[in-house]
């Protein structure tokens, strides 16, 4: 059994060709930016949003963290063991459960939906999070279905888990998608909580497997913004390297810190301007990188 | 060829369209014609129909005034005043109020409660546009006088036949006066390049058949105008254009009459009239398809239009598997840049609907999308493909309340049963399907009544005479002179009805937190102190659109059935008809005159748009509800059957979205889709649009089956748009 947040049909940018994409519960980082909170925790999470509660008292029938006090529903988060149970009954949508228990078996026929459009755009399935590697035993379980029903298969990772999870898995993945933040540790760790060099390791043995590999530099102003030229560095001595995409930060994930009532980590950070995008990407294909930003075009020239 | 400067003279041609100067002196004023009209009105009473709309049609042409405008080769104004369109509505009173009331009344309660219509569809016509321009308009007049001539020899010249070929005649020869008429007009101003140019073609075209692509481009226009605005036979396709015009292309470049940009700039002067002349559902053109595919001409056509910024015409796009996907990617790389005029129609299901309806082989391969995307054999069909609609979230308030409609408090459908009868979940959904099969039957009949006087309310010279048919058998299109002369009726509001079906279904039957007479009531009064239940259903219920199999296979059933009743059921001209999957903008309409029903909705509230989800219901995303849509047997809806699809701008962006949109369209049509259209818009940005509309004058969003500018759209229409686009955002989880 693995615990996952999400199943999002018809990705068009994450991997090739029309993609869906189930995303697993748990993140060893804990990255300033990150745009999926309710991927961070491993267990079940409660997202709240008040605007949409109706005010029906449903939740409270079923579960006493609810209750409904006179200025409307009240929910006691630091009681919720995250069962998820309310959710079910919610009428307005103001509740939703992230950490469904689901066995690779189970899941599989949700991923197969699209397998036509699959086989048209040259897409197939993208396994994110969280950090998938967390529950690697699932995620091989998964590729493994997934391959053995002809199916193309991603592993979008942010790098950070032992050696030995990727070996679990990476014989039953054609493409990996793996992040890179910083190159410096010190920037490294002050972003995201960790150090890198796990991730620079594991970047270099996936590499020498002749993985088929597309890199993605989040790009966040006044956070790593002044890495992308060192990255650069460290993405040139690669073989297997196939792309690189420079993803500008965005604050569209702040209603979703919200809900899960934990505070937004940088609320005063911009989203980057097109221009520095333009130019990070310019910078590292000067450095003979095949860079593009987030539509995967190249820049015209 | 002379230079002509179509950036320079672009105003004075939209112009002359738009507010055409008259010559007083070429003509008399409209008030004058329309009295003359009447005199012959009066004077030829009790005459047949034809004969009096054929010489009303030839003294309009003879003495309406011409329009000056020396900067247009396509010059062809002339000012009829409509009057020929105005007549035909007080001939059609005349009737209903006449020789139709009894019958018109047997079907009129359901018509009045928004339950069905069936109307006399003087629309959605097109000529035989090869046929046209292969014989010109004398080659049209000889053919008739051939025609009629053979017949008298044969000594099998009917009353009814000479009728006809006489009023064609008519009618025919006073076009060719017109054209020499307007020659002389353009005569009048030898200094200017275009207007030399019209009175050379306009008076070739008075000798002989078009020769070169200009002046084919002109034998259409005037066509149009005559067809359209004058004998009021409205034309809604100008046909499969690269095809037709494709000898003339060719020919006009391999003998250099003409250069690439010269052919061009004739096509822009076409596209910009059509522009000019603002037809509120635009005016289609029909690109590729077939056995001859996507050629040179018909990317040029694309081309030209796309660089023009325009979104009228508006573009339906023949799809099959030898489609170029270079072509076909060029054409969502406009969507993508806010384009929205295309619509995606599948050759192979369209083809294989036609053939269901006994058209032969040969002939489907020769189809268009006549209107929005109503398939039609181009020179054999008229598919009347508006005539009747059935309102299928009517019929679940009619099957709640045993036929009795409670809108308008009268018994509409038949007694399918009384709520506490119905006991099991199968006998409320046979209930549903046989009030469908009433209403099908009630629109039938009523499309029916006014089939037996289509003939005489609406004869048409100009159109029928193109018709290779009707000139062999001396029969007008609208008395059955066609190879098909079918008619259609479109189911509009399925995904509500599905999803209503499916919520008793569940909380009726399974969950049985109510009765169905509960159920009943609730609706009555509007869900009134529901709030919980409706809520319920909304959030919890399957829905059509996701992929779910009980919604899908419940579609399916409703789908077919309606099919089984309505398709190649004969109808009183000799034809049969055709079941269509498609709303338009009807959803408002009939939505307000249908009560609130199970799936949630509201009284009043617009009904599903064409196969489209309930608004926000469609929760899983594009390929879900490719998916529901696709597994309808919409080979059964030959009438037309679309689905919308809105997509966020952010999905489809650079290379690897437009691919992911050919894809999504591939596989649309490789598993049976049959029509499809994009808009590619979001929440934020409508908003905003609604807010602010003098800045977003130029956002474009597809209606249904037309093309239209956000800000010019209904408060209603503006916020359906902006509660689909919510709808799709949802989706978007993440980055």
């Amino acid at each position: 059994m693995g615990r996952i947040f999400a199943i999002k049909r018809f990705e068009t940018h994450d991997g090739d060709g029309i993609r869906t994409t189930l995303f697993l519960k748990g993140c060893p980082l804990r990255c300033k930016w990150c745009h999926n909170p309710e991927g961070l925790s491993a267990h079940g999470q409660l997202g709240y949003l008040p605007a949409r509660c109706i005010g029906c008292g449903e939740c409270a029938a079923v579960c006493n963290v609810h209750g409904m006090g006179k200025g409307g529903h009240v929910f006691r988060r630091e009681l919720c063991v995250g069962c998820g149970k309310c959710a079910k009954v919610c009428l307005g949508g103001a509740l939703n459960f992230y950490g469904e228990e689901i066995s690779p078996e189970d899941v599989l026929p949700r991923l197969m939906e699209d397998v036509d459009f699959y086989q048209e755009s040259g897409g197939g399935v993208t396994l994110s999070g969280g950090e998938p590697m967390m529950q690697s035993d699932f995620a091989r379980d998964i590729f493994r279905l997934l391959k053995q029903n002809g199916v193309h298969t991603a592993l979008d990772t942010s790098g950070f888990a032992p050696w030995k999870e990727y070996e679990k898995v990476l014989r039953w993945v054609d493409l990996v998608l793996y992040d890179v933040k910083a190159a410096d540790e010190d920037v490294h760790v002050a972003c995201t909580g960790r150090s890198n060099r796990v991730i620079l390791e594991n970047l270099r043995k996936i590499d020498a497997m002749g993985k088929v590999l597309d890199v993605r530099i989040p790009y966040v102003p006044d956070m790593n913004d002044g890495q992308i030229g060192k990255i650069g560095e460290i993405l040139r001595t690669l073989k297997s390297l196939r792309g690189v995409k420079v993803l500008p930060y965005h604050h569209y994930s702040t209603s979703k810190y919200a809900s899960l009532g934990i505070e937004y980590p940088i609320p005063l950070v911009q989203s980057p301007s097109p221009e520095a995008i333009s130019e990070a990407v310019a910078m590292l294909r000067k450095m003979g990188l095949n860079a593009t930003d987030q539509t995967g075009d190249a820049p015209a020239q | 060829m002379r230079k002509l400067d179509f950036a320079k003279a672009r105003p004075e041609i939209e112009r002359g369209i738009t507010q055409p100067e008259w010559d007083c002196a070429s003509g008399m004023p409209v008030s004058a014609l329309l009295e003359e009209c009447r005199r012959i009105e009066t004077e030829m009473s009790g005459e047949p129909r034809m004969r009096v709309k054929a010489r009303m049609f030839a003294f309009l042409l003879d003495h309406g005034q011409l329009a000056k405008n020396p900067y247009d080769i396509f010059a062809d104004r002339l000012n009829h005043g409509g009057i020929l369109g105005k007549i035909r509505l007080e001939w059609k009173k005349q009737a209903e109020d006449g020789a139709l009331k009894d019958a018109m009344r047997d079907t009129q309660a359901g018509c009045d409660a928004g339950a069905w219509d069936g109307i006399a569809d003087f629309s959605h016509t097109a000529p035989d546009w090869d046929r046209l321009l292969s014989l010109g308009v004398p080659g049209i007049l000889r053919a008739l006088r051939d025609a009629m001539a053979a017949q008298a020899e044969k000594g099998c010249l009917t009353e009814r036949a000479q009728i006809f070929y006489e009023g064609c005649i008519l009618a025919w020869e006073a076009i060719l006066r017109l054209l020499r008429r307007m020659a002389g007009q353009a005569r009048a101003f030898p200094d200017e390049p275009a207007s030399c140019m019209a009175a050379e073609m306009t008076e070739a075209l008075a000798l002989r058949a078009p020769r070169t692509f200009p002046e084919a481009l002109k034998l259409i226009s005037v066509y149009y105008m005559l067809q359209n605005d004058v004998e009021a036979t409205m034309l809604r396709s100008l046909g499969r254009l690269d095809q037709h015009l494709l000898r003339f292309y060719r020919d006009d470049l391999h003998s250099g009459r003409y250069t690439p940009e010269e052919l061009d700039e004739m096509l822009r002067v076409f596209y910009c009239r059509i522009n000019a002349m603002n037809h509120p559902n635009n005016l289609p053109i029909c690109l590729g398809g077939g056995q001859k595919g996507v050629n040179e001409l018909t990317e040029r056509m694309r081309k030209v239009y796309d660089d023009m910024g325009l979104y009228c015409p508006k573009m339906q796009v023949r799809v099959d598997a030898n489609t170029p996907d270079d072509f076909l990617k060029r054409v969502m790389d406009s969507i993508c840049r806010g384009n929205s005029s295309y619509v995606f129609v599948n050759d192979a299901v369209v083809t294989s609907g036609l053939r269901r309806l006994g058209v032969s082989e040969a002939d489907t391969d020769n189809y268009v999308p006549v209107g929005c995307y109503e398939p039609m054999v181009l020179g054999k069909e008229l598919p009347c493909t508006c005539a009747g609609t059935v309102n299928l979230s009517k019929m679940i308030e009619l099957a709640m309340n045993d036929g009795w409609d409670p809108v308008a408090g009268v018994q509409i459908g038949p007694h399918t049963g009384r709520a506490e009868t119905l006991a099991q979940p199968e006998d409320f959904e046979r209930a549903v399907l046989d009030q469908i099969g009433f209403a099908v039957k009630q629109t039938q009949a009523r499309i029916r009544t006014y089939e037996t006087v289509l003939g005489d309310l609406n004869p048409s010279p100009v159109f029928s005479a193109t018709m290779e048919s009707c000139v062999n058998r001396g029969e007008d299109a609208y008395w059955g002179g066609l190879v098909y002369n079918n008619s259609s009726i479109n189911c509009i509001g399925l995904a509500g009805a599905v999803d209503s079906i499916m919520a008793v279904r569940r909380v009726v039957y399974e969950e049985a937190r109510l009765s169905l007479c509960q159920m009943r009531d609730l609706l009555r009064g509007n869900w009134e102190g529901a709030e919980p239940l409706r809520r319920h259903i909304w959030e919890h219920c399957s829905k059509y659109g996701n992929g779910d199999a009980d919604a899908d296979a419940c579609a399916a059933r409703l789908c077919n059935f309606c099919g089984e009743r309505i398709n190649n059921v004969p109808n009183a001209r000799g034809g049969v008809f055709r079941m269509g999957l498609f709303s338009i903008d009807w959803v408002f309409g009939f939505g307000k005159k249908t009560g609130a029903t199970p799936d949630g909705r509201l009284a009043e509230e617009p009904l599903s748009k064409n196969l489209c989800a309930v608004m926000g219901m469609d929760k899983s995303g594009p390929t879900a509800l490719v998916h529901s849509v696709t597994m309808l047997d919409l080979s059964r809806s030959a009438n037309g059957a679309v689905l919308d699809l809105l997509i966020h701008p952010t999905a489809v962006q650079g290379e690897a979205g437009r691919n992911a949109m050919l894809a999504l369209l591939r596989t649309f049509c490789r598993r049976g889709g049959q029509c499809l259209q994009f808009n590619v818009l979001d929440a934020e940005q409508l908003k905003r649009a609604k807010q602010n509309p003098e800045k977003y004058a130029s956002l474009q969003v597809r209606v249904c089956g037309w093309n239209a500018f956000f800000v010019n759209l209904s408060d209603a229409e503006q916020n359906m748009f902006i509660r689909q686009a919510e709808g799709e955002e949802s989706c978007e989880a993440k980055l």
